[in-house]
């Protein structure tokens, strides 16, 4: 139970944080500050305090209420969305999520605490497994406790909790506990932990966000076995999880890549992955909303509203993501600084790197916005590492 | 870890906030919204704040001190838990998804026969939600037949991600082949051929309490104007007015009052107030109230014929303001 004793902690900094949107009757939602179906307050001024308010309205809500409203009052399984346009695919839309289980919950009741509770609960459960993970590399637990909560409140989280790609990111820790186990000792419930996991990001409905995981989680699973000198049959499972991850969303993937051939879209016509933050805001990441709050209109010619700057970390994560990086006796640090390292200079621009956004399907993606999360998972883990007592055994 | 290390690495990180604050410091001060240059500024303070204990629990560190460890892990908790308070996302009150004005003035046809088109009230793709056809899609992803279906009937490219965002003829007999039959607008474009579609009317009450004499009012929306002569008493208030039936808004003019308005007008366009009359209206003066709607929208403007009086400031509000529009003919959809 030792998950447990982590739970509650984490449990109780979440309702404190949120207290007033578990008890008090407020929510999450950024309904009021953009026109959707239900209320928008006219006159409301200020801003909305995170970074896409228009998609949880425009988008996910819809989608949500409509599945609801076919699943319940229906009772058939929504495929198609007879009130878009002329009609449009539903489930091959991807971002609609019908089939994932993550998703279900917010299918049930279309009431706004529901949703507000649900958007709170995953966080508690990328804490909790964050902390698994750095407990699984032989950290101490409050290491892994510390590195669990800076991932579980990184600013990219808050800034975007009302996202439902967030569940993808959500689930990284996850991949790391089971890849990290399956990787030791190869476990079958490690395997089909991963392969859980791994589906459960497909069928999430977000390519670009569950492509930069799967990578992620993959770059990491190619160093643990390199690391560990396993052989050749270790390589064939290792690769065989991602296939069966694969086959187990066929049932999205298949639809989803009929439709890719049957749709327009300016996704595949622009070339969003050469995007970058201008260097100057790399001191977002020290300090937050250095360029003003979420949704305010930035005065710097650099801001550009939406998810247009780095989401920081804080001064403390950073100072001791260094330490954790130079003074670790873990290996894993190195690959963790590589990853974060990497990142950056991808999300700023910095050639060659950046040129990884012209390769194909890369292209299509918006690293400055998907390849976040990525980022800030190793300051994390090098917290933990900084502060970790007793020597790692994770090499 | 090292304790001489932490104090440098605070230190720098104090420099870093501190230089860039000092390279940005005239837009900074220059930023517009006050509550944006306050809360930059505030971040700004907050992570020097953090430098500083980070290098003061550095050098407890180096000297040994036994509680510098529970200090640094305190400081990240803090420093987390603090910026997640910082960004935390909007707190309005919560309830039911409620469906808003727009939606309740368009017919109720779950079968529907008809689509929707129209612009900013009526967000595409929102509508899915409340089962109304709506012939626009907000998506990454549109079908390739509809853009190009489009484009043949109207001449009118639809590629932005926000479909038919350019397109605002809404005469087109293409909508009509598409089975469009109402607009909702923010623009008044009564005069084109589309004909302002009736939605239920809405009973405006004027009352003076001291007679008791009330007067029903139908306002026929949108952009009715209605001026009445307002007796004002020699003291108190002089008159209420109910705005709506239903929500029971009230507004109070009268001789030496101070009028709060916290109301919810109309259904959807709620939190008017509360807003404050800046200034009383002379005694025994004669009064003209004003009050103009507009969709959803209502000014109510007070006027008196003494020169005290004149400009007399009461600040109405306005909600958002859009049009329902029914056009003429339309193919149902099947």
């Amino acid at each position: 139970m030792r998950w447990f004793r982590a739970a509650v902690p984490y449990a109780a900094v979440l309702t404190v944080l949120f207290f007033d949107v578990l008890f008090l009757g407020r929510t999450l939602d950024t309904y009021p500050f953009v026109p959707g179906v239900t209320y928008v307050e006219a006159g409301r001024r200020g801003p909305p305090l995170c970074n896409d308010a228009g998609a949880s309205v425009w988008a996910f809500e819809p989608w949500n209420r409509l599945v609801h409203h076919e699943l319940f009052e229906h009772g058939h399984v929504p495929l198609w969305n007879p009130y878009q346009a002329t009609g449009a695919p539903l489930v091959a839309s991807f971002q609609s999520g019908v089939f994932s289980p993550l998703q279900w919950p917010l299918f049930l009741p279309t009431a706004r605490f529901w949703w507000d509770f649900l958007l709170i609960a995953r966080l508690l459960l990328a804490g909790l497994f964050f902390f698994l993970f750095l407990r699984r590399i032989g950290l101490d637990a409050g290491s892994a406790w510390l590195g669990g909560l800076a991932y579980m409140l990184t600013g990219y989280f808050i800034d975007y909790i009302n996202m439902s790609h967030l569940a993808i990111s959500l689930l990284l820790p996850a991949g790391f506990y089971f890849l990290e186990g399956w990787c030791r000792w190869f476990r079958a419930r490690d395997f089909i932990g991963i392969v859980v996991v791994l589906s459960l990001m497909v069928l999430a409905g977000m390519p670009e966000a569950t492509l930069l995981s799967w990578l992620f989680l993959g770059l990491y699973g190619a160093f643990r076995l390199t690391a560990l000198g396993r052989g050749r049959p270790a390589w064939t499972r290792f690769v065989c999880s991602f296939v069966s991850a694969f086959a187990v969303s066929a049932i999205l993937l298949i639809p989803g890549i009929e439709y890719l051939s049957l749709c327009h879209s300016k996704h595949l016509a622009i070339v969003y992955g050469m995007r970058s933050f201008p260097l100057e805001t790399v001191i977002g990441y020290l300090v937050p909303y250095f360029f003003g709050p979420p949704g305010s209109l930035g005065w710097h010619p650099a801001y550009d509203k939406a998810f247009h700057v780095p989401s920081g970390v804080g001064v403390m994560t950073a100072i001791l993501a260094l330490l954790g990086l130079v003074f670790s006796r873990s290996r894993v640090r190195r690959s963790f600084g590589a990853y974060a390292g990497f990142g950056l200079l991808k999300i700023f621009g910095v050639p060659p790197v950046q040129h990884l956004g012209l390769l194909p399907v890369f292209r299509t993606v918006v690293f400055t916005k998907y390849l976040q999360p990525a980022i800030a998972f190793s300051p994390a883990v090098l917290v933990g590492l900084a502060c970790g007592r007793k020597p790692v055994h994770g090499g | 870890m090292t304790g001489t290390i932490l104090v440098r690495l605070g230190v720098a990180a104090v420099a870093v906030c501190t230089g860039f604050a000092w390279a940005y410091a005239e837009s900074l001060t220059a930023i517009p919204q006050p509550l944006v240059r306050l809360s930059v500024g505030l971040c700004i303070l907050f992570a020097c704040g953090v430098g500083l204990g980070a290098a003061l629990l550095g050098w407890l560190h180096k000297r040994n001190f036994r509680r510098s460890t529970v200090g640094i892990h305190g400081l990240v908790v803090l420093e987390v838990v603090v910026l997640a308070v910082r960004l935390h996302p909007p707190r309005r009150s919560s309830s039911e998804p409620e469906d808003a004005p727009v939606v309740r003035r368009l017919p109720a046809e779950p079968n529907g026969d008809c689509r929707v088109f129209g612009d900013y009230p009526l967000f595409p793709n929102t509508a899915s939600g409340v089962q109304i056809p709506d012939l626009r899609i907000l998506d990454p992803i549109l079908p390739k037949n509809l853009v190009s279906s489009f484009q043949e009937l109207a001449g009118s490219p639809i590629w932005s991600r926000f479909s038919f965002r350019e397109f605002d003829d809404y005469e087109h007999p293409a909508l009509d082949f598409l089975g469009v039959r109402y607009v909702v607008s923010t623009r008044d474009v009564r005069n084109l051929l589309l004909r302002p579609r009736p939605t239920e009317p809405r009973h405006r009450l004027l009352r003076e309490p001291e007679s008791g004499r009330g007067i029903q009012l139908l306002l026929v929306e949108p952009g009715s104007v209605q001026t009445f002569h307002l007796p004002c008493g020699g003291g108190g208030i002089a008159l209420l007015v109910q705005l709506t039936s239903g929500k029971g808004g009230i507004l109070r003019v009268g001789h030496q009052s101070r009028a709060l308005i916290e109301t919810e007008l109309a259904p959807g366009f709620s939190r008017i107030g509360p807003y404050e009359m800046v200034q009383a209206p002379p005694p025994r003066s004669r009064l003209w109230l004003t009050v103009e709607t507009a969709g959803d929208a209502w000014v109510a403007v007070v006027e008196a014929d003494t020169p005290e009086g004149s400009g007399l400031v009461l600040q109405g509000t306005s909600g958002e303001e859009f049009f329902v529009y029914e056009r003429r003919q339309a193919l149902p959809i099947c």
